[in-house]
């Protein structure tokens, strides 16, 4: 099972020292790692969110842009953190003060293939999924399949940034020896970026749930019904492969590769129900990264149409 | 180098005549009283104003160009508190017509010792610009009433005089920014008529209407002072109900439910119409976690209810799971 720690010794240790480097290297801000720990359900945890948000005036600058977006379409101007919370609602509050924060610690810059906006926007797509599906399915609470969307791929960041070199040879066994992207991950460093994410989620003190969903988001066999957070994102991650929606490397504009599991009917039904699809789930995604990111990110199109018209924002990967 | 430094001015107020001029040039009245407060100068701008000729007034107390005692009283303190006043506005008297106000600034007059010699006092006719302020005040008015009428309209349903969609969504996130963070819990209820389009199709669209302000008058009676209630579709209502649990909605839709149920109205002589209504609720915090995820919940709820026979109240998702399954 890809949940259990690595077979051997020698994978063991660098699966601990890639997550213990990767807390070295990219420290989370305090009140991320404050806004992961509050009180799930206590009424009085508003309140000490709206402090400790307070707090950041960088994180509540965002946290206000967003509100005041298109994204969430409220008319009412929101102008501070407490009626953000009370409108929006805590847990949506808290769990994009956790995905900015996580997303602007673990900014690893372009290069050797990975594009940094490419690799956001699949992670912000798979959480908006992963939201709508477990909105309709209610199998998890929206704003916690939204956060462990958001960081399920996290692994991948922590592997880049601790051990470049090695990670470009995961690329190179991917993009010329045709191997699949978790078997090559495998041969090269013995561990998966499932272990390394769910480690990391562990060590921010993530709720187990979250942390199991990072852990399992590419479950062994295909998931029928949905019935945990695991099972959607793992869903949710699959919908978003198979619309080209991939993760930020250039492999993934082979549509050979693309996935092509089914998804259970009730997620294809609930990303059917979002007007306009994942098109419009796409756009959001951009929303959500221009303004917890305050820089428009390059985008790419989805499916082949892009071959010819690349438009000045739109960038395809280049092989 | 001012004026007044110069050779010329100097010869210019030495000159009686010309000092004179200036003084009748002067649009606003000036008068010039002696150490009594009797009046010594009395210009042409005045006179015009006052209506009084000068033979009435010189050597007579300035009193007299006051047109009550309380104002002149008013206007001797003040003078001799500043030595000086400044648009001070009384009521002035007028020889051959009603009072007029009349804005009045004044200076003490001193010899070179100090003492009182007299005083000097402008007076400008304010009666006019009265007039139009008051004019304007009145169109203000006016105005004000026609904004907060048209704000009305555009805010509620002429039919049933609920507040439409979106204002009753915005009243509602006022009421609840207003409960503050810790604030007490947010029902949410929505109602649906039944086979309302039957109705319609039946008895026509004026009967609908009947039904529309029948279902709107019993949710008004149903509802408390401070909740919010508001049309928000076609025969869809919704209310919001500040410091409502889950179990007080779910009550209060029960309470409609009924009322709806027996209420009947009629048609014509003969005929009276049954409607019946199906709710679904909702609370922040204990079904959603803002007032837009509530309204969903509760749209689904509503949804459920409307699939499982109708005239009910839905207040869970028990339903849904035994659907699905």
């Amino acid at each position: 099972m890809s949940d259990d720690l690595p077979v051997n010794f020698e994978a063991r240790n660098r699966l601990r020292s890639i997550v213990n480097r990767t807390q070295e290297v990219t420290p989370l801000r305090a009140v991320a790692a404050k806004a992961i720990q509050l009180a799930e359900d206590e009424r009085s945890a508003a309140m000490d969110l709206a402090t400790v948000l307070s707090s950041d005036q960088a994180l509540t600058a965002r946290l206000l842009r967003l509100s005041n977006s298109a994204y969430y379409g409220y008319a009412r101007r929101i102008s501070n953190v407490r009626e953000a919370v009370i409108l929006l609602g805590m847990r949506t509050v808290r769990s994009v003060a956790i995905t900015s924060g996580i997303i602007d610690a673990m900014s690893v810059p372009d290069g050797g293939g990975f594009q940094r906006d490419l690799f956001w926007a699949h992670s912000v797509c798979v959480g908006l999924v992963a939201e709508t599906i477990a909105r309709e399915t209610r199998a998890a609470r929206p704003e916690d399949a939204f956060t462990a969307g958001v960081i399920h791929d996290v692994g991948k960041l922590a592997m880049m940034l601790t051990e470049p070199e090695r990670f470009a040879e995961v690329l190179d066994l991917v993009q010329h020896e045709g191997m699949r992207y978790r078997d090559a991950e495998y041969a090269v460093f013995g561990v998966t970026h499932q272990q390394v994410g769910g480690r990391l989620a562990e060590r921010w003190k993530f709720p187990d749930q979250l942390a199991s969903a990072v852990r399992s988001h590419h479950p062994t066999k295909p998931v029928s019904t949905i019935e945990t957070l695991d099972d959607v994102v793992a869903v949710a991650n699959l919908a978003c492969n198979r619309e080209g929606l991939a993760c930020g490397f250039d492999y993934t504009a082979d549509a050979s590769r693309k996935a092509i599991e089914a998804l259970p009917p009730r997620a294809e039904d609930a990303i059917r129900k979002v007007h306009g699809g994942m098109v419009t789930i796409e756009e959001k995604a951009r929303a959500f990264l221009l303004h917890v990111t305050a820089r428009a990110p390059r985008w790419y199109h989805t499916g082949e149409k892009a071959a010819g018209d690349d438009g000045p924002e739109i960038v395809r990967n280049v092989a | 180098m001012t004026l007044a430094g110069t050779p010329d001015f100097i010869a210019l107020l030495s000159d009686a005549d010309s000092l004179q001029l200036m003084l009748f040039a002067c649009p606003d009245g000036v008068i010039a009283t002696d150490r009594a407060d009797d009046v010594l100068l009395y210009t042409g701008s005045s006179e015009l104003m006052f209506g009084f000729s000068p033979i009435e007034v010189m050597r007579q107390s300035v009193r007299r160009l006051f047109a009550t005692p309380d104002g002149y009283g008013h206007f001797r303190s003040q003078l001799e508190r500043d030595s000086r006043v400044v648009n001070l506005e009384v009521l002035a008297a007028r020889k051959d017509g009603p009072p007029f106000i009349a804005a009045f600034s004044a200076a003490l007059i001193r010899d070179r010792y100090g003492s009182e010699t007299g005083s000097v006092i402008y007076i400008r006719d304010h009666s006019k610009m009265r007039a139009i302020e008051s004019a304007l005040r009145d169109n203000n008015r006016r105005l004000n009433d026609l904004v907060r009428t048209l704000n009305h309209v555009a805010q509620h349903d002429q039919l049933t005089g609920m507040l439409y969609r979106g204002s009753a969504i915005e009243a509602a996130e006022a009421a609840l920014l207003a409960s503050g963070l810790n604030g007490a819990p947010f029902g949410v209820a929505l109602f649906d008529l039944d086979h309302f389009k039957s109705v319609n199709d039946s008895y026509g669209h004026l009967v609908g209407d009947e039904v529309l302000a029948s279902l709107a008058d019993v949710l008004k009676s149903a509802a408390r002072q401070d909740d919010i209630i508001g049309r928000f579709g076609g025969e869809e209502f919704i209310s919001f109900l500040p410091d409502a649990d889950l179990e007080s909605v779910a009550a209060f839709a029960e309470r409609v439910r009924v009322a709806i149920g027996d209420a009947r109205v009629q048609v014509g002589n003969e005929v009276h119409i049954n409607v019946t209504i199906s709710a679904g609720v909702a609370a922040v915090p204990t079904c959603a976690d803002s007032l837009q995820e509530a309204i969903r919940v509760a749209d689904d709820r509503l949804l459920l209810a409307k699939r499982h026979g109708r005239n009910m109240v839905v207040a869970d998702d028990a339903l849904q799971e035994k659907s699905a399954a």
